[in-house]
């Protein structure tokens, strides 16, 4: 098994968007989006670290961000209550749901980046067809009782995380409705690559590793600080490490199976809140503040990196 | 002659051009038609009544087009690409020329230009090292040096100095008359000098260094380049032809007395003087002041040194007054000061109670003054008892007559309620029949007590207050039971309306309010009665301290079903895992919020803590309202109708063994194998026209979910016909025949009924696969609904077949039988046709489309049933995949391939 991990420090890009809320990856890795408390989402290269182009059209700032599957389209919310789908190339605006009555937490496009999901802090989650005219949503999972916080969607499930303590999981194809309550609000839910697990993070300082069918913890990963924000973590792109960003400043990696922190990335003071781990590579790109970070491993640098050496 | 004169002609100009022959002249353009062009040969003069100069968007005022608005042009499309919008594109070229108004020419930059704009140096402006208040740090800009004079800092100068060769200071003694000190002093020395001294000091270093030499500000000469006289100044224009300011003194010039004065020459001493006709006038020369002008004789002229000693202080603070005003010189009257009243020596400055009012207050304290109520506080203060009602002031006799009056009304609010609760309460308890018994036995009296608009006619007043009885329960032929036999036609129609007025006019006051409100369909006392939504499922602080334990699982975990959109599912190529069911989210909750209470979680709420781990999918909305949700358990346990009678009988027997066990409910619906194992287009089907297997199937499938309701006359008024019609056009009320054909078969056998047999002949379509209908089936019973899917919500099945069978029993056994003949003559036709057809899909297809054209007339059998035989092959394939699909990990997904 692979056993490497992010661990030194390659690029820092400047992204001068006001603070980076949000960095992730497109769907094949070699792209960057980042949304910016500047009303922008900017999108880089990795390879070069170029800024190649800006998207505006939040009013407020963009909290969330993700690339299609086909990298032609690019969905963002914000704290203008909309979500937004642009089209990567031209940057103009596909459409622009308004409907949410609260600032839109996350987002996240559904397998084929045929619906858009998106959740709020109305504590409602909105699932809206961009393939259809129709500018309202098909469906609205207001089950949450209070902010939804993340969203994740897999093939068949959506799961979101909540700020009422609970984790829910929507089985499209059961039509079963799963809440797990964690105790503490969850800033951030994942599914593992394998789908057998959730993690969500909540903030009493803990990670927690469910089991998606019985709802038990399998494993629990502290050490990290993670009170006030809303701090993402993920796992690696092989399910061996988790990792999070925390309020002192650093990136946690822990190992997915004996629970033990395996590496903290500093940053600085600032908190790192949101970091996206690469489909394929040992690449991690982490934001903190303005700036965000690139991470590769020692003995695997990401391929894209050397080119950008050469050149 | 004439060639000499030829010859001496000079010719100026242009000739005129040759006209030729035949041709009309043209006529000059008159000067009104020219037009003004410019260099390029655009027209710049338009005149006044065409918009004047320039006018239009490039002139295109006076051209066809004219003045033509710009419309509105959404820029949504081109914000992405970045846009620098600069004055200059809204400007002429010509704007940009060297005359324009905006010229872009050679100038000068602003690094070699001395003069520096203000905002320039703002910039440059070093800021926070002063370590002055931040708002005056503001006020102190660096002056930014021009390029001389950095060019000599550059050579070594610095500021304050002079410019030239450094020299070396002269020694202070060459000066003769300071270093020596032997100058003659006459009278008192003069005080040493400390500037001197300090220089004397240094003398001895001054001579080894060189200094460099003082700054000395240059003459400036400027060269005289006029004709006028030496220190001629001309006459400000401004001055001389600008607007008199009469209000601003005139400045004046002490001259002395030295010198020529008077007007001009040519008058003598003898003259009296002139007006001087070029002095200028000023406002100081007239009296502003009303009536003070005593002493006042300067004219408004106050110098600083003649103020007058009485002018209050006050008026220097005054630096301005308004224009026609003067400040008085009468000193302001001083304010009266009074001095503070003597305070007596025997005053104490805290209260004494009196002794009275303390006895009154302790007393007041031992009746424990909250208790008291507000009369007997008045009585206490020795207040006059005021009135507190109305009630008050009737006399005794007419409080009897109230009450007696009043008591009734409150019974008739009761029986208003008692009314409406017969309207509106369901069906579980029989009170409402108690209730009229009581409410009639009682009416009449009240009736009496109350108003007696017949009182005369004793008879007719008893035949009103029974009718006011019988209308008040919602009879609608009240009057005909009251009625009396002996009266005619004519008249009892009279007394109806007479009646019928009078019920209305003489309305007691509560009827007529309880008309105006409806009573709540919940009352908030009884608990069980509102519907609380699922989701607040598990008990919450049983989940909370499971969550402190960090014992996550069953506790913590709440398993809710939940419809997705048809949409939703459309778009995650997942098939619909309720394809009959038209709700959305979660059942139990209610759409409609009416208060955020509702969705806190409540004690003792009654929908399960571990909900049944696949409670059946719903099959049809029942009345607008959910019944398939709840669990069987609940209903049981609560049986409120009919329905949930025939539920507790068919729980019973559950628990007897006869119904599948608890494995079997946990398989996904047919459906979503039918997803799996056909084509894309199965789900997407809409238009009954399409003739494509696939289709076909699916509406054979959706079509018995109908069937299952209409059949059963029964039912009929309970089930929302429109909607059921609704629903099957709709496709929505998907269900398999395998359902079905098991239902009906353990139904009817559970009967023993005439159903038996009718259903055997449905579920038998051929003669010879008779021998394998109902009792392999009835065999093979459990296994069999493996395969089926879903099952149905048992108080649904339950109650329908229940009906479905009692009525076939009772009427169209034989109609019913003749359909499935038919229906089966023309299956097996049609399966000539089709062999080649797909294994799974062919015969019950066509066999419903065809039921499906034809449209019996019965109206039972409108919505024609499908037998439901699948052959044994059908079975077992089918066994063979549920194998396949139970020994694969839950998430895979499955493909038709991998069963191929």
């Amino acid at each position: 098994m692979n056993k490497t991990y992010p661990s030194d420090l390659v690029n820092t890009i400047e992204c001068k968007q006001g603070a980076v809320r949000a960095v992730r990856f497109n769907a094949d890795g070699n792209y960057c989006i980042t949304c910016g408390s500047d009303k922008s989402v900017k999108l880089w290269s990795l390879k070069t670290g170029a800024h190649l182009k800006t998207y505006s059209g939040h009013g407020y700032e963009v909290l969330d961000a993700q690339g299609s599957c086909d990298n032609s389209q690019l969905c963002s919310c914000g704290m203008d209550k909309t979500v937004v789908l642009y089209d990567v190339a031209s940057g103009r605006i596909l459409r622009k749901y308004r409907g949410h009555a609260g600032t839109v937490n996350c987002v996240k496009f559904n397998e084929e980046s045929t619906l858009l999901l998106s959740g709020s802090l109305d504590s409602s989650v909105r699932i809206w067809d961009c393939r259809s005219r129709n500018m309202d949503p098909v469906q609205v999972l207001d089950e949450a009782k209070d902010s939804v916080t993340s969203i994740q969607v897999s093939d068949y499930e959506i799961l979101t995380g909540s700020a009422d303590n609970k984790v829910r999981r929507y089985d499209i194809r059961n039509g079963k409705m799963n809440s797990d309550y964690i105790g503490a609000t969850v800033t951030c839910v994942n599914f593992t690559q394998d789908g057998q697990c959730t993690l969500a993070s909540t903030l009493d300082n803990c990670i927690k590793l469910l089991d998606k069918d019985t709802g038990e913890m399998l494993n629990e990963f502290t050490g990290h600080k993670n009170t006030s924000y809303k701090i993402d973590s993920c796992l690696s792109s092989n399910d061996t490490y988790v990792l999070s960003g925390s309020g002192d400043g650093n990136v946690f990696i822990w190992d997915l199976l004996e629970a033990k922190v395996t590496k903290k990335l500093p940053h600085g003071k600032a908190t790192v809140h949101s970091l996206t781990y690469h489909p394929e590579e040992t690449v991690l790109v982490t934001a903190s503040e303005g700036k965000i970070y690139i991470w590769c491993s020692k003995d695997r640098p990401f391929v894209t990196m050397e080119n950008t050496e050469k050149t | 002659m004439e060639s000499d004169d030829e010859e001496s002609f000079a010719a100026f100009g242009r000739p005129l051009e040759q006209y030729e022959e035949g041709a009309v002249p043209r006529k000059p353009q008159k000067v009104q038609d020219q037009t003004v062009r410019d260099d390029k040969g655009r027209q710049r003069f338009h005149g006044a009544f065409t918009g004047g100069f320039s006018a239009g968007y490039f002139n295109s005022v006076g051209s066809k087009e004219g003045w033509v608005p710009t419309t509105f042009v959404s820029s949504r499309e081109k914000k992405a690409e970045k846009q620098v919008i600069k004055p200059e594109d809204f400007m002429d070229q010509e704007d940009l020329s060297s005359y324009g108004i905006a010229p872009r020419e050679v100038t000068t930059t602003e690094k070699f230009a001395s003069k520096e704009g203000r905002s320039e140096r703002k910039k440059t402006a070093p800021k926070g090292h002063l370590g002055l208040l931040p708002g005056v740090e503001e006020l102190i800009v660096a002056s930014k040096s021009s390029m001389g004079m950095r060019l000599l800092q550059h050579m070594g100068w610095k500021d304050g100095q002079g410019i030239g060769a450094r020299v070396k200071r002269k020694p202070k003694t060459q000066k003769p008359s300071e270093a020596e000190g032997g100058g003659k002093v006459y009278g008192c020395a003069m005080p040493p000098d400390l500037g001197s001294d300090e220089e004397s000091e240094d003398d001895d270093y001054t001579r080894v260094f060189t200094f460099a030499p003082k700054d000395t500000t240059p003459i400036s000469f400027t060269p005289k380049d006029d004709l006028h006289g030496i220190g001629y100044k001309g006459i400000n224009p401004h001055n001389a032809m600008g607007h008199v300011n009469l209000f601003e003194a005139p400045v004046v010039t002490k001259t002395g007395h030295k010198g020529i004065r008077g007007q001009a020459f040519g008058t003598g001493a003898l003259n009296e003087d002139d007006d001087d006709i070029y002095a200028m006038d000023h406002m100081s020369n007239y009296n502003t002041v009303i009536g003070g002008d005593e002493e006042d004789k300067l004219h408004g002229w106050t110098a600083p040194g003649r103020k007058s000693r009485f002018e209050p202080q006050v008026t220097t603070t005054i630096t301005k007054t308004l224009e026609g005003f003067s400040i008085s010189n009468k000193p302001v009257p001083p304010k009266p000061v009074f001095s503070p009243p003597s305070v007596p020596k025997s005053f104490k400055p805290f209260h004494v109670f009196d002794k009275t009012q303390k006895e009154a207050v302790q007393k007041i304290d031992k009746n424990t003054r909250r208790d008291m109520s507000a009369v007997k506080r008045g009585e206490l203060i020795g207040e006059q008892p005021h009135i507190a009602s109305v009630f008050e002031l009737i006399s005794k006799a007419d409080k009897d007559k109230l009450s007696i009056s009043t008591k009734p009304s409150n019974e008739f609010s009761k029986m208003a309620e008692t009314g409406l609760k017969s309207r509106f309460a369901s069906s579980n308890d029989n009170s409402p029949t108690q209730e009229s018994k009581e409410s009639s036995s009682q009416q009449p009296i009240y009736r009496g007590g109350r108003f007696k608009p017949f009182e005369k006619d004793a008879a007719k007043q008893k035949r009103y207050d029974e009718y006011l009885s019988l209308s008040s329960h919602s009879q609608i032929d009240a009057y005909n039971q009251v009625a009396p036999s002996n009266m005619t036609e004519w008249e009892r129609e009279r007394e109806k309306e007479e009646f019928k007025r009078a019920s209305q006019l003489y309305r007691p006051m509560s009827s007529v309010m309880a008309t105006r409100f409806t009573k709540a369909k919940f009352s908030d006392a009884e608990e069980r009665d509102v519907e609380v939504p699922k989701e607040d499922g598990g008990d919450v602080n049983d989940q909370k301290t499971a969550a402190k334990m960090k014992m996550f699982g069953k506790t913590t975990r709440d398993v809710f079903e939940w419809h997705p959109a048809k949409t939703v599912c459309k778009r995650f190529n997942v098939p619909d895992p309720y394809p009959a069911s038209s709700l959305v989210g979660l059942p139990t909750v209610k759409k409609d919020k009416y208060s955020l209470f509702n969705f806190l979680s409540l004690p003792g709420d009654r929908s399960p803590k571990h909900p049944e781990p696949s409670s059946p999918p719903r099959a049809i909305e029942y009345k607008g309202e959910s019944v398939a949700s709840d669990t069987p358990a609940e209903t049981s346990a609560k049986p409120t109708s009919e329905t949930s009678d025939i539920v507790t009988q068919w729980i019973d027997k559950k628990k007897e063994g006869e119904v599948p066990n608890k494995d079997e409910v946990d398989k996904p619906p047919i459906d979503l194998f039918k997803a799996i194992f056909e084509d894309d287009d199965s789900d997407t089907s809409d238009d009954d026209s399409n003739d494509d297997d696939d289709n076909i199937n699916n509406i054979t499938t959706k079509h018995d979910a109908t069937v299952d309701i209409k059949e059963e006359p029964g039912i009929v008024d309970e089930v929302d016909p429109d909607h059921v019609q609704q629903n099957s056009k709709s496709k929505q009320l998907v269900n398999t025949k395998g359902i079905l054909s098991i239902f009906g078969d353990f139904e009817a056998k559970e009967r023993g009924t005439f159903r038996e047999q009718s259903l055997q002949q449905r579920l038998t379509g051929e003669a010879n696969e008779l021998d394998r209908s109902s009792r392999s089936r009835s065999v093979e019973r459990s296994d069999v609904k493996c395969i089926a899917g879903p099952a149905l919500p048992p108080g649904f099945n339950q109650g329908f077949f229940d009906k479905e069978s009692a009525t076939h029993s009772g009427r169209d056994g034989s109609s019913h039988r003749k359909h499935k003949k038919d229906r089966h003559r023309d299956k097996k036709k049609h399966k000539k046709d089709k062999k080649k057809s797909k294994k799974k899909k062919s015969k019950k297809k066509h066999k419903s489309r065809k039921s499906h054209h034809k449209s019996e007339s019965d109206s039972d059998s409108e919505y024609e049933d499908t037998t439901s035989d699948d052959d044994v092959k059908e079975v077992d394939l089918d066994d063979r995949i549920m194998k396949t699909l139970k020994s694969l990990p839950s998430n895979k997904r499955l493909r038709a391939a991998d069963f191929m």
